[in-house]
C-alpha cells in the first residue's frame, strides 16, 4: 500500500540538538545533497509509522530569517515556497529566551509549528524551572520535551507529528510587536495579501527589518513603492525597534512560565573554560591538540595505508590476470588508468576516516567553536576567521580532508576563500616532490630552502585572500561572532554518522569525478603510442612552452607537471620515464639539464600551481559548482605563473 | 559609567545602552541575543576578542563587535569621574 507523506521541515538555531536529534530519528535511512545551487548541505531522511512516511528536511542551523545569509534564506524559501506540512522547531530549553526569537518570525510564515523542547537535562542542571504546560497555552503550540542524546521524547515526537498532521487544526497565538503595530498596519495598507508566497504582515515586517530581498521584491512589484520607502525609512533605526519588540514579546511569553534561580551555579563549561579560553593556557592547550590531532592522524593513517596499498596493489595483479582476454591497451587502460584512479581514491579511506573522527570529536565535545575563538586573531593576519585554522592545518597533510573540514564554516563566501586557498599550502607529496630536488640542486641549502617554501605558501595564501574577497567574492571580513555551545561528553552514534557520511559523499561523490580524471590522463599519456615521448601529453607539454618557456622549463619538466595533477609525487615518476632513470640517476640527469634557478622556480610552480585531481574533485564535491571549480584551477595556475615569473626574473639578477 | 565591551574587566556586568555601527551589524548582533537594554556579563578576555553571556548564551566577539557595544556598568563604591 502506498503510505501517505508527511513532510517536516527540522529548523533550529546551530548547536540546539538538530543533527542529534535527525539522526536519532532517521538512522542511516538519510540522503545527502545540496540545495540546488548552493554550497550549503541539504541531508533529508526517511522514518516509517504505520501507514504514513514521514520525511524530514533539515535545514541549516539559523539564528534568523532575514537576507543575510545563505542559510536563512534557504530556509526561508523552503518554508513559504516547498510548504512542508509541518515545521519541526528544536530549541535549547537551557537558552529559551534566545531560541524563541527564530519562532517569532517562523510563525509570520506558517501556523503548522511544533516545539521539540530539547535539552531539558541541561535546563535540570542550571536550576531552572519552566512551566511548559503554560508555555504551550501562551504560544498555542504543541511542545514535546526531549532529551535527544539520551533519546528521551522521540518516540512522543514522532506521535506528535502524526496527531497534529491528522487533526490539522493547529492556531497559534500571534505575536505582538507593541508600539509597533502602527507602524505595520501603516505598511501593511500598501501591500496586497501576498508577494511571492509571503504573507503580508511577514513583508511588513522585513521592510523594517531593512531586508534587502523584500525591498527587491516590492520595489519591483508594487506601484506605490515610493510612499511605502518613505514611510520605512521614516525612522533610522527600526531595525532595531523590530528585534526588540520580539525580544519583549518573549519576555512576557517568559514571565512567570520561566524561573531562573537567583543565585547561578557555576556550571562545568565555566570552569574548563576558565583555561579552555584563557589566552596563554588556552593558546598552549589549542597548540597541544591540534599537533597531537596532525601527529595521530598521519600516523594512523600511515599505518592503515600501507596495508590498504598492498592490497589494493593485489587486487590490481588479479584484475591483469582476469582482463587477459583483452587488447593490450585495454587491458591497460582498464587497470593503469582507471583501477589506479580507482585505488588512489579508496586510499583515501584511512585518513579521511581518522581525520574526521578526530574533528566530529573536537565538534561534538564543543571545543572546535572554542579553538575558533583562540585563534582568530592569528587567523586575522591572514585575513581570515578563527575556524579556518583547522582546514589549514589538516591541509599540510593533505588538501583533501582540508577542503572537506571547510563545512565548519558557516559563511558560503568564507568557505569558497578558504577552499580556494587551501590549495596553497604544501601538502606533503608536494613537500617530497621539492626534497628531491632541493636535495639534488642545493644540498647544503635544503633546509634553509624548505623553510622558504612554507614562507611563499603563507605569502601566497595572504596576498591571495585579499584580492579574492576583494575582487572576487566582494566581501569583507565579518569580525567573529559566535555562540559558544556547552561542553559535552562526545556521543559514539553521532560521531560515527558523521564519519561516515563524510567518507560515503567523499567516495561517491568526489570519487566519480576522479576516476574520469585519472581514465584521460592515462589515456593522455598513453596515446597514440604507448611510449610516453610521442603522448598527447608530451604534445600538450611541449605546446604549453609557450608559456612556460619563460620560466626556463624545458618540456620534460612541463610534462612532469601536467601529469603531477594527478598526484603531486607523478610528476617525478613521469620525468623518471621521460628521461628513463629514478633517484640519483634522474638527479644527475636534471643537473645536466637544467640550471639551479629553473630548478628552484620549478619546485615553487609546483608548489602552488594547481590543486590535484583528489583535491580538485573534493573541490567540486563541496562547492557543487563547476564554475569554482574551474575558478579554483584558473586561479592558482594564474597566480603560480605570476608569482614564479616574478620570482624567477628576481633570482636571475641576484643569485650568482 | 559607560565603556565598550573592550573596556570592561573580567567578571563585570554592563546593561547595553548603544551599538554603534551599520544596521546589518546592529541586527545580527541583536538577533544574537544583544539588543539595547539587556544585561551582560563579560566572561573572558583575550588578546583581542572577547566572552560575554547574555540572555544565558555564551557569545564570542571578535575586537571590532567588542569596541563597538557600549555598556553601563555600576560603579562599585569607587570613585566616580
Ligand atoms: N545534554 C544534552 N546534550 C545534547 C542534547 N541534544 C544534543 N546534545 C548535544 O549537543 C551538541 C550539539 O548537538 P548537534 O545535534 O550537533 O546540534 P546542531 O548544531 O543543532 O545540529 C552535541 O554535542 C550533542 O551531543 C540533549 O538533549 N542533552
Amino acid at each position: 500500500m502506498e503510505k501517505i507523506k508527511i513532510e517536516v521541515g527540522l529548523v533550529g538555531n546551530p548547536n540546539v540538538g538538530k543533527s542529534t536529534v535527525f539522526n536519532q530519528l532517521t538512522g542511516l535511512n538519510q540522503h545527502t545533497g545540496n540545495w540546488p545551487g548552493k554550497t550549503v548541505e541539504k541531508k533529508v531522511g526517511y522514518i516509517e509509522k504505520g501507514k504514513y512516511l514521514i520525511e524530514i528536511t533539515d535545514l541549516p542551523g539559523i539564528y534568523s530569517l532575514t537576507a543575510n545569509s545563505i542559510e536563512e534564506i534557504i530556509s526561508r524559501e523552503y518554508i513559504v515556497k516547498e510548504k512542508p506540512h509541518l515545521v519541526l522547531l528544536i530549541i535549547d530549553a537551557s537558552a529559551i529566551e534566545r531560541n524563541l526569537y527564530l519562532l517569532s518570525q517562523l510563525l509570520e510564515l506558517t501556523s503548522n509549528i511544533i516545539i521539540g523542547l530539547n535539552m531539558i537535562d541541561i535546563l535540570q542542571s542550571k536550576k531552572y524551572k519552566l512551566d511548559i504546560k503554560k508555555l504551550e497555552e501562551r504560544l498555542g503550540l504543541p511542545i514535546v520535551p526531549m532529551v535527544a542524546t539520551k533519546n528521551i521524547g522521540l518516540r512522543e515526537l514522532v506521535d506528535k507529528i502524526i496527531e497534529i498532521f491528522e487533526k490539522d487544526n493547529l492556531n497559534p497565538k500571534r505575536v505582538n510587536y507593541g508600539d509597533l503595530e502602527n507602524d505595520l498596519q501603516e505598511i501593511e495598507k500598501y501591500l496586497p495579501d501576498r508577494i511571492e508566497n509571503y504573507p503580508r504582515r511577514w513583508i511588513a515586517l522585513k521592510l523594517l527589518e531593512g531586508d534587502t530581498i523584500t525591498i527587491d521584491i516590492c520595489r519591483n512589484n508594487l506601484e506605490n513603492w515610493l510612499q511605502l520607502k518613505e514611510i520605512i525609512e521614516r525612522k533610522e533605526n527600526n531595525p532595531i525597534r523590530v528585534a526588540s519588540a520580539r525580544y519583549s514579546w518573549i519576555k512576557k511569553i517568559l514571565e512567570g512560565t520561566l524561573e531562573r534561580p537567583k543565585k547561578q551555579a557555576i556550571s562545568w563549561t565555566e570552569k574548563i573554560d576558565e583555561i579552555l579560553t584563557h589566552p596563554i593556557l588556552g593558546s598552549i592547550f589549542a597548540v597541544i591538540i591540534i599537533s597531537l590531532i596532525f601527529y595521530l592522524t598521519f600516523s594512523i593513517n600511515d599505518i592503515f595505508s600501507s596495508l590498504l596499498e598492498s592490497l589494493l596493489d593485489q587486487i590490481g595483479k588479479v584484475l591483469l590476470n582476469l582482463l587477459n582476454f583483452l587488447p593490450p591497451w585495454w587491458k591497460s587502460f582498464l587497470v593503469n588508468g582507471v583501477w589506479q584512479g580507482v585505488s588512489t581514491l579508496l586510499s583515501f579511506i584511512p585518513l579521511i576516516t581518522v581525520f574526521f573522527f578526530f574533528l566530529a570529536l573536537l565538534e561534538d565535545t564543543g571545543y572546535l567553536a572554542r579553538l575558533a575563538f583562540i585563534a582568530d586573531r592569528l587567523m586575522h593576519i591572514l585575513g581570515l576567521h578563527g575556524k579556518s585554522l583547522i582546514p589549514l592545518v589538516i591541509s599540510f597533510g593533505c588538501n583533501v580532508p582540508g577542503v572537506m573540514a571547510t563545512r565548519t564554516l558557516e559563511d558560503e563566501k568564507d568557505r569558497v576563500l578558504l577552499i580556494i586557498l587551501d590549495s596553497f599550502i604544501p601538502c606533503v607529496p608536494r613537500i617530497l616532490v621539492a626534497s628531491f630536488f632541493l636535495s639534488i640542486f642545493f644540498p647544503d641549502k635544503a633546509f634553509i630552502l624548505l623553510l622558504s617554501l612554507y614562507f611563499i605558501s603563507f605569502i601566497s595564501i595572504f596576498i591571495s585572500g585579499k584580492i579574492l574577497r576583494r575582487k572576487v567574492l566582494k566581501t569583507s571580513l565579518t569580525p567573529l561572532l559566535m555562540e559558544l555551545p556547552i561542553y559535552k561528553f562526545p556521543n559514539p552514534k553521532i560521531i560515527m554518522i558523521y564519519v561516515w557520511e563524510k567518507l560515503k559523499s567523499f567516495l561517491i561523490r568526489a570519487g566519480t569525478v576522479m576516476v574520469i580524471l585519472s581514465g584521460i590522463t592515462w589515456i593522455l599519456s598513453h596515446f597514440p603510442t604507448d611510449s610516453i615521448e610521442n603522448s598527447v601529453l608530451a604534445s600538450i607539454g611541449k605546446f604549453s612552452l609557450l608559456f612556460l618557456k619563460p620560466l626556463g622549463f624545458n618540456w620534460e619538466l612541463a610534462t612532469g607537471l601536467i601529469s603531477g595533477f594527478i598526484a603531486k609525487e607523478a610528476s617525478l615518476s613521469t620525468l623518471g620515464a621521460i628521461y628513463g632513470a629514478s633517484g640519483n640517476k634522474l638527479g644527475e640527469i636534471l643537473l645536466g639539464n637544467i640550471t639551479p634557478i629553473t630548478a628552484f622556480t620549478f619546485i615553487v610552480f609546483q608548489l602552488l600551481y594547481i590543486p590535484c585531481a583528489a583535491t580538485v574533485a573534493t573541490i567540486y564535491k563541496e562547492t557543487r559548482s563547476i564554475k569554482w571549480t574551474l575558478f579554483s584551477i584558473f586561479y592558482s595556475l594564474s597566480y603560480a605563473y605570476i608569482f614564479t615569473l616574478f620570482l624567477n626574473q628576481v633570482l636571475s639578477l641576484f643569485w650568482r | 559609567m559607560i565603556k565598550s565591551v573592550a573596556e570592561m574587566t573580567k567578571g563585570e556586568k554592563g546593561k547595553v545602552i548603544t551599538i554603534h555601527g551599520g544596521k546589518g551589524k546592529i541586527l545580527r548582533l541583536a538577533e544574537m541575543g544583544i539588543t539595547p537594554g539587556e544585561e551582560l556579563i563579560l566572561i573572558q578576555k583575550s588578546l583581542g576578542p572577547v566572552i560575554v553571556r547574555v540572555k544565558d548564551v555564551n557569545l564570542a566577539l571578535g575586537k571590532g563587535l567588542a569596541e563597538s557595544i557600549f555598556v553601563e556598568v555600576e560603579e562599585n563604591g569607587k570613585n566616580q569621574n
